[in-house]
């Protein structure tokens, strides 16, 4: 029982291992160590064994219990943090599956600080943000499964199951290809090109000049040639149907090769206007296209707004808007930062619109010139140290500037605290530098072309917040020629580089320094991308 | 299912042993319970459960080395072996060593019990259980290995007594 030559310096080593902080360089160390030293080895090997047991000892105390009570230890109910599709997937046999996650059900579960996940293709990756896939870029309706992680639109998504009771939701993949999933169903993302429905009802859209999209189900893989197409499978996994609508899918016999016979025995094609039917072993037959029984396109059937923070129109007379305290969100009317500073003034009747956007939904702008600096306080807070999105949406024309004038700064919409100076959420359509900018604590990000004078541009600004992981902070600029994306994209023009920060964001400041006129509306702020965009989309 | 449960706990703490990575580890212990299922009938009644499931995840984790080599630093082959074989030996007391923990648990002071309940029964990671106590996730980090420290060589007595 003697002390390793390296207690110390083991001992992090072996709370770096329990809190999954052992990256490469320290598993060298962990092994030179280990190698030099057999005291060291067995401290090791003990210590991994009692942080087993540790993790396994779930709701038992050490004075819950007399000493010499041993062994039968039931572990509590958990519930699972990770959720492997691949795992249930590659379960030859449906009972033998369901055996199986009873039993990982019941296993050890591993709280990490910096927990590594592994995707469908093996490969380690972090959950700091990089294992990340895709999006859940609309829900409506949606009810999910109790054993599921907690969702919200705009939620970015790592390899995990999707379980959905009821209600419809839309996964945009970072490939730009989008599954729209109606409930009940499970789903699991595998990768960027891969998902598994394993039942209900899914359908896919994308582009077919990228590489091909993957969508497993227990009787065939599918991959697409530039489609629309639909796919249900029955709860047993016994039934499934390939509905499409354009373009041609390849059905190909699934690899779970402890099912072969479960599997059509060879490739098929499906063209557009064409449908399936799988049933059993080895069973395929045409069916009639039913596209009316699948969700397509979710989000431009549904305008809601019910999912806004804050709203500001500057539906106010004409004059300064200090003081003002119209709109709905806000805790209290505009406020001048200082007395040196002016404070913009509303322009009553000259609203930016976008097309097809109605007269009567605003009525009055803001112009921000000179040297301008003022603010207003939000009823909710942007929580940056929950995790949780938030899109920050408005109208802006830049004026063509006075001859004889030379105007060249600034003009900003900050998201801060008032007590606090960092943390802030910057974004300037108009900058020194010409380009739109985007800055979020200090990282600043550039937009690639400057806004041309005279021509109203949508700015939408998605800011994801989050506890664990870093924060990130996009924006789309739309011109008024683009049409608005019904769900939030998978591009943006500015993406800041991600940091973490635990600010409360309450105060929305908007100021200007030696800027030409720059006319400002339809401030929103919401919590889903069509909260903050509807009022605009075609 | 019994034999799974009872079981479980031994086989990851054997795979976390080899590789010290929690997720790596569990995907292991996943891989390794799959197997275990398929296998079934080829394990011998009479036998011990938790030591044919570590034999299997010996195997497991070799593979995956093989498979991870060019990738993920890992122990090497001939570690894994020394490795493998003090954990199996661990793993055969863990009946022991289990009752042992409990009384170990017991001696800890008041505010340590309540640091490992925090971490590990209320399944917290470091951060979370030091924003419940009002601590930097180092001083908390510091503080568990200080604990388990001490419950390793509380346990190692314990063992030491018993002969």
């Amino acid at each position: 029982m003697e002390i390793p030559e390296n207690h110390e310096r083991l001992m992090e080593l072996v709370g770096l291992v329990r809190d999954g902080r052992l990256d490469d360089s320290y598993t060298t160390e962990l092994e030179t160590i280990l190698r030099n030293d057999p005291q060291a080895l067995a401290y090791y090997v003990e210590s991994i064994d009692l942080t087993a047991m540790l993790y396994r000892q779930q709701g038992v105390t050490g004075d819950d219990q007399a000493p010499n009570e041993t062994h039968a230890i039931t572990p509590m109910p958990t519930v699972r943090k990770k959720h492997r599709w691949w795992l249930v997937a590659s379960g030859s046999v449906t009972i033998c599956a369901s055996l199986l996650a009873g039993v990982l059900g019941g296993r050890l579960l591993l709280p990490v600080d910096d927990l590594s996940t592994r995707n469908a293709g093996g490969l380690p990756q972090t959950a700091s943000g990089d294992s990340e896939i895709a999006t859940l870029s609309f829900s409506t309706g949606c009810h999910w499964d109790l054993t599921d992680q907690s969702r919200y639109e705009g939620q970015r998504l790592t390899p995990e199951t999707l379980r959905l009771v009821e209600g419809v939701a839309v996964v945009h993949f970072d490939c730009d290809v989008q599954l729209t999933l109606e409930g009940p169903a499970h789903l699991d993302l595998a990768s960027v090109d891969r998902a598994m429905l394993r039942y209900g009802k899914v359908v896919f859209s994308g582009d077919g000049d990228l590489e091909q999209f993957t969508l497993e189900t227990p009787f065939s893989k599918i991959q697409d040639e530039g489609t629309e197409y639909a796919v249900s499978v029955d709860r047993a996994g016994n039934v499934g149907e390939v509905h499409v609508f354009d373009g041609r899918v390849n059905c190909e016999p699934s690899e779970q090769g402890s099912q072969p016979s479960r599997s059509v025995s060879k490739t098929i094609q499906i063209d557009a206007g064409d449908a399936r039917q799988f049933v059993g072993p080895n069973s395929v037959k045409p069916i009639k296209l039913a596209a009316s029984r699948f969700v397509r396109e979710p989000a431009k059937q549904t305008k809601r707004l019910n999912a806004q923070v804050a709203v500001e129109n500057f539906v106010y007379p004409t004059g300064s808007v200090v003081g003002r305290s119209g709109g709905s969100g806000w805790k209290h009317g505009w406020t001048i930062a200082s007395e040196k500073t002016q404070g913009a003034v509303v322009r009553s009747g000259d609203s930016l619109r976008w097309p097809g956007q109605s007269d009567s939904e605003s009525d009055g702008s803001l112009i921000i010139q000179g040297h301008s600096g003022l603010q207003r306080r939000l009823q909710d807070p942007i929580c940056m140290d929950q995790d949780g999105v938030y899109y920050l949406s408005f109208l802006v024309r830049n004026q063509t500037a006075p001859v004889g004038t030379e105007l060249n700064g600034w003009v900003y919409l900050t998201l801060r605290n008032s007590q606090e100076k960092t943390g802030h959420i910057s974004i300037g359509p108009k900058t020194q530098r010409g380009v739109p900018r985007v800055a979020h604590d200090g990282r600043v990000a550039n937009a690639t072309s400057p806004l041309q004078d005279n021509v109203v541009y949508l700015f939408v600004c998605k800011i994801l917040a989050r506890a664990e992981k870093k924060d990130q902070v996009q924006v789309r600029i739309y011109n008024d020629a683009e049409t608005i994306d019904s769900v939030e994209p998978s591009a943006w023009n500015i993406t800041t580089r991600s940091v973490h920060t635990d600010g409360i964001l309450n105060e929305l400041r908007l100021s200007a320094k030696n800027s030409r006129p720059l006319q400002l509306d339809e401030v929103r702020i919401g919590k889903t991308w069509s909260s903050v965009t509807s009022q605009v989309a075609n | 299912m019994r034999l799974f449960l009872q079981s479980e706990r031994r086989i990851l703490g054997f795979i976390l042993a080899m590789v010290p990575n929690l997720a790596d580890a569990e995907d292991l212990l996943q891989e390794t319970c799959s197997i275990m299922w398929r296998k079934f009938d080829q394990f011998e009644p009479g036998t011990e459960f938790a030591a044919w499931g570590i034999s299997i995840a010996r195997y497991r984790v070799l593979t995956y080395r093989r498979k991870a080599a060019s990738g993920r630093v890992c122990f090497n082959e001939k570690l894994l072996h020394a490795i493998a074989d003090a954990a199996a030996d661990v793993s055969s007391q863990s009946d022991i060593r289990l009752s042992a923990l409990q009384s170990c648990l017991g001696e800890l002071r008041e505010k340590d019990r309540e640091l490992i309940r925090l971490r590990y029964f209320a399944e917290n990671t470091t951060k979370q259980t030091a924003e419940q106590l009002g601590r930097s996730a180092d001083s908390i980090y510091k503080s568990l290995n200080r604990v388990q420290d001490s419950l390793l060589w509380c346990i190692r007595r314990s063992l030491q007594a018993e002969g």
